[in-house]
């Protein structure tokens, strides 16, 4: 059965009706047309569909829209008004996306890392960035994540 | 040169009296060039906007940037004005044989020279009409960032204030390009336009259509390949909330809702019955068991030179091996591999009056377009295709079965259906790179060079000669057959096509030979590689900036490998170090040099590198599809396994310029010599050869 879910989305209040088990990413994708957050294995995997719950990196593709709660959603259009978020900025600076189909994932990821370990080391980055990039921009996340710490 | 460009005055809806230049090109011949119709290859509007039409689309390797670098330098262009639009499927768009499509490396290749002319033209056009509107003599004038500038008293106008003007001159009969010293934005590193709609989630992909009254599908086929399907029992589905509909098409069941999650959980319910298929109780074992039984056999389809005799070609080469001092032979073989896109196969069609809307992620639209048609037996003026964004496609789009489905699966809906593949049906329903063995031979003399070559390759390809008939060396009497055989698995092309399974065979083939000769496996490349200079810088290039011949750092080891794609050369060194017994190596670094005569933009030239040399080695490392009662075994990303971060190689790329070649593509021939270079470090280092693929198998391992 269907039910109404009331989502902090992109800071702001929103209202869904789903049925309970649909992961939050096909709401955020089919409700709430952020299409921004990706699709990539439905299995928690990849990471292509990562967002933001109360800051902490999330898969949403695995994650019922009904353990949502009142958590803050941040997906990859909410991360900063206008692109200008340091990590954008550093993704743009170092030329990261190639296809760009998993960078939205990335970023968040990336914001997630910097906001527990605002200078983290490349064993850090090794550690915490575990999405899948097919077009191999890894080194470029790495360079990014730098140049982005310490201000984002 | 024979071109010729066609101008026109087009008035624009609020600016009366405005006329933008539009530049026509077809093949050299007077073509019809016309604002918002066919042919506009390049538009200068009277606001001072470049509209430059392309055919390529983009799916991550930056070929849309390069294209406008190329026209904007030549046109002296303002660089922000600059708009990409893709090109209409109509005769002046496509390619000589018909095609519209992305792929082989070619988009900057076929371009290069064609562009040029294009934006020189206009640009000699933009100074005539300053020049007349001034009174001066053109040579008086010159075109910088998208103004005309009289030099000697500073005036200037904007392109847009001359562009009507200069569409009531006549095109130049040979437009003046500009000499390399002068270019200002090939060569340079660009950023890429497409880029900040990448890290803002605003890219709108194929998987991100949406359309009014869309509803949503996925689907299951034919477990086994060939099988049809029998029957199947929607109640089950339909009893899910979203359902809306259960399409039954020949291979394949769609289910169709209002969302993914209704449509999946609708799928999973059901138990279609399909028939067999050709691949019933085929394994991977099977596949690979004859495969070996036939390159052993040898006698398979020679390659030839045009007007080569067959009998004379093998004659010779079995002379020169008769007087060969030693013989050595190995037989190597690569597996299926998937190209596994981040963004899985999708298409959203509508299907309303006769005719056919589409919008898709694809790299082969005519090719997508006459497929559609054929599918649904209606003409293909009747079919329109929209190209969006694409995630990843390394081949696979060269493929039309996702569009073919979507409008198969829409015809019977009547709404907009947006079609999306689940990982596994992407996994599982791919058009693979095909599985091969060859074995390779030579003859050697006393200082171990060879005297004779032979390759014999088995595959489940058809005319897979590519990067071993001819290699990059002048083997002297080569002689090099392939045998075809296939029971029915699906065969694509996967980044780099035969090069990928022939790189490995050679490279891994003349590390042997130099460990064979004692000598140096980057010196005896050189031996052979003489008299081939180009190949021979390019190798000394990568060997250098990888400290080859200096000790590496403990416990590390170097290999080395390249390869020449259609026109590219690309040598790589890999330094690792290697894994315990069935583990995986650590790639601490990749050092690779390439040249494609031009380098347009540098900085995307570094991007694919990085792209296809991982990619390569993701491959190398742990991927291969298997198949079990015809069936394929993998799913996830569990079983097909990708490198990520942490497993991320340093990657140093060295550009080479080589003027005197021509301009060539640089997405493929990276990723070629990654798996051998491997290969051969590993050898350096344990002693051990690896002449299988992946070099971790899950399957191979549970034998």
């Amino acid at each position: 059965m269907s039910q109404t879910f009331q989502l902090n989305v992109n800071g702001a209040a929103r209202t869904v009706s789903t049925e309970p088990a649909t992961p939050l990413l096909w709401v955020l994708r089919e409700n709430l047309k952020l299409t921004g957050t990706k699709f990539g294995c439905g299995a928690a995997m990849c990471g292509a569909c990562t967002v933001l719950l109360d800051g902490e990196a999330r898969m949403s593709c695995t994650l019922p829209v009904s353990a949502v709660g009142a958590a803050k959603v941040t997906t990859i259009e909410g991360l900063s008004p206008n692109g200008s978020h340091p990590l954008q900025q550093a993704w743009l600076a170092e030329q990261v996306p190639q296809c760009g189909y998993c960078q939205s994932g990335m970023i968040l990821k990336a914001a997630a890392l910097l906001k527990t370990n605002p200078r983290p080391t490349d064993a850090d980055i090794d550690a915490a960035i575990s999405n899948i990039c097919r077009c191999g921009t890894y080194g470029r996340i790495r360079a990014a994540i730098h140049r982005a710490a310490g201000t984002a | 040169m024979n071109l010729e460009l066609i101008t026109r005055r087009t008035l624009l809806a609020g600016s009366a009296g405005a006329a933008a230049l539009v530049l026509a090109w077809r093949g050299g011949v007077i073509t019809l060039g016309r604002k918002g119709g066919v042919n506009d290859w390049l538009a200068i509007e009277p606001d001072g906007a470049v509209i430059l039409k392309v055919t390529n689309v983009e799916m991550g390797q930056g070929a849309q940037t390069g294209l406008a670098q190329i026209i904007a330098d030549e046109l002296e262009a303002d660089w922000s004005r600059i708009r990409i639009e893709m090109a209409p499927i109509e005769a002046p768009f496509l390619g000589p044989d018909g095609d519209y499509s992305t792929g082989g490396s070619e988009s900057i290749k076929t371009h290069f020279d064609r562009f040029r002319a294009l934006g020189a033209a206009g640009r000699d056009m933009l100074v005539r009409a300053a020049a007349a509107r001034w009174g001066v003599s053109a040579a008086a004038c010159r075109a910088e960032n998208g103004r005309v500038i009289h030099v000697a008293s500073g005036r200037a106008l904007d392109h847009g204030a001359l562009a009507g003007a200069a569409a009531r001159l006549q095109p130049p009969a040979s437009p003046p390009l500009k000499p390399r010293s002068a270019w200002r934005l090939i060569g340079k590193e660009t950023p890429r336009l497409d880029l900040p709609t990448k890290v803002n989630g605003a890219a709108i992909y194929g998987i991100d259509v949406d359309r009014p009254g869309m509803l949503v599908a996925t689907l299951a086929q034919s477990p086994r390949f060939g099988g049809k399907l029998v029957s199947v029992n929607p109640a089950p589905a339909l009893a899910v909330p979203g359902v809306r509909r259960v399409v039954n098409l020949e291979s394949a069941v769609v289910v169709v809702a209002d969302g993914y999650w209704a449509a999946k959980t609708g799928l999973e319910a059901l138990h279609p019955v399909w028939s067999p298929g050709p691949l019933a109780g085929v394994s991977s074992a099977d596949i690979s068991a004859k495969l070996h039984a036939l390159a052993a056999a040898g006698g398979g389809k020679p390659h030839l030179e045009d007007g080569a005799d067959a009998a004379a070609v093998l004659a010779a080469h079995q002379s020169a091996m008769a007087k060969g001092a030693r013989r050595f032979s190995q037989t190597y073989e690569v597996p299926l591999l998937a190209h596994a896109t981040m963004e899985p196969m999708n298409a959203t069609a509508l299907v309303e009056g006769g005719k056919v809307t589409l919008w898709v992620p694809s790299q082969a639209q005519s090719d997508l377009r006459h497929d559609v048609a054929k599918a649904m037996a209606i003409p293909e003026s009747a079919v329109e295709i929209h190209t969006t964004q694409i995630g990843g496609g390394f081949g696979r789009r060269l493929n039309t079965d996702y569009g073919v489905f979507a409008a198969l699966a829409a015809r019977e809906v009547g709404v907009p259906v947006k079609l999306m593949w689940g990982r596994a049906e992407d996994m599982q329903h791919d058009f693979y790179r095909p599985a091969t063995v060859a074995k390779l031979e030579a003859a050697l003399d006393g200082t171990g060079l060879p005297v004779a070559f032979r390759a014999d390759i088995a595959s489940l390809d058809t005319n897979p000669f590519g990067g071993i008939a001819p290699t990059p060396y002048a083997f002297p009497a080569s002689y090099v057959t392939a045998t075809t055989w296939n029971p029915g698995v699906p065969i694509g092309a996967w980044r780099s096509v035969d090069w990928t399974q022939n790189t490995f065979f050679v490279e891994s083939f003349v590390d042997e030979l130099a460990g064979l000769a004692g000598a140096d496996p980057v010196a005896y490349r050189e031996r052979l590689l003489a008299g081939n200079p180009r190949l021979l810088r390019l190798l000394r290039a990568a060997a250098d900036a990888a400290d080859w011949g200096k000790a590496a750092p403990s416990g590390r080891f170097r290999g080395a490998a390249l390869c020449e794609r259609d026109g590219t050369p690309c040598a790589e060194v890999v330094e690792l170090t290697p894994g315990a017994a069935g583990e995986a190596p650590r790639v601490h670094k990749v050092t690779a040099a390439i040249d494609c005569g031009t380098a347009v933009n540098p900085g995307q030239i570094r991007a694919q590198v990085e792209g296809g040399v991982t990619l390569a080695l993701s491959a190398a490392l742990a991927q291969e599809i298997t198949l079990a009662d015809g069936k394929v075994e993998q799913a996830l990303f569990d079983t097909y396994p990708m490198v990520r971060m942490a497993a991320a190689p340093q990657i140093e790329t060295v550009i080479l310029d080589s003027p005197d070649f021509p301009i060539s593509g640089v997405g493929e021939p990276p990723v070629p010599p990654l798996p051998p270079a491997l290969a051969n470090a590993l050898a350096a280092a344990t002693g051990r050869r690896v002449r299988t693929l992946p070099l971790v198998s899950q399957k191979r391992a549970a034998v």
